[in-house]
């Protein structure tokens, strides 16, 4: 039976992760992440942090479709934004996404939250608090 | 198909099922710099490592292994 095109279907997303590692066995290509946080501690602000991810598993896509990862400070400025294009071969297809963020800086201490928008819409969103530590 | 009923949407349930391709999953990999990388100067590092907490050992009594009076009088 020929597929029938879904106009105007914006993908799911599955799930969404903030973990400190991603990796990948090369032989299975099983997908393992490692050190999941929703806190953020450190000495003293502003604090950096070398290296994260954002791990977001979509379905239901259709097409190429374009997204946008940002990061918003508790007083709602954008302290990151990642823009890409996500391109879906099958509706049943599961893309998995590991956006690699390096040396993003927290200024303020309290509640972070990474978006990800899809298609102009906001599938989901992950927060996480930086605070210091006592 | 419950979990199908479930998975997706009505949108996706009225467009009829599909031909049993198998499906091709990606796994796609972004990088992303916030800010560019920037070497520590000297200062900096010392600074970093004083205030890491990283030589608070040196203010534990047990270290004070030495007094004034050791050594060799020459």
């Amino acid at each position: 039976m020929a597929r029938k095109k879904v106009k105007g279907c914006k993908p799911r997303a599955l799930a969404m992760v903030i973990c400190e590692m991603v990796l990948r066995d090369e032989a299975t290509k099983n997908v393992s992440l490692v050190g999941l946080f929703n806190r953020l501690t450190g000495p003293g602000l502003p604090m950096a942090h070398n290296r994260l991810h954002v791990f977001v598993s979509l379905t239901d896509g259709h097409g190429k479709q374009p997204f946008c990862l940002q990061c918003k400070a508790p007083d709602e400025t954008v302290v990151l934004e990642a823009k890409g294009d996500i391109a879906f071969e099958d509706p049943l297809a599961v893309a998995d996404l590991n956006i690699e963020i390096r040396g993003l800086v927290f200024a303020l201490p309290g509640n972070y939250v990474f978006e990800f928008w899809c298609g102009g819409e906001l599938l989901s969103m992950r927060r996480f608090s930086v605070a210091l530590e006592k | 198909m419950k979990t199908m009923r479930r998975t997706f949407s009505r949108r996706r349930q009225s467009a009829g099922p599909y031909d049993g391709n198998p499906v091709a999953n990606a796994y796609l990999h972004f990088v992303c710099a916030a800010q560019a990388p920037r070497e520590l100067s000297d200062q900096d590092l010392l600074r970093a490592a004083g205030e890491s907490g990283a030589f608070n050992f040196w203010d534990d009594p047990s270290e004070d292994i030495y007094t004034l009076e050791d050594g060799e009088a020459e």
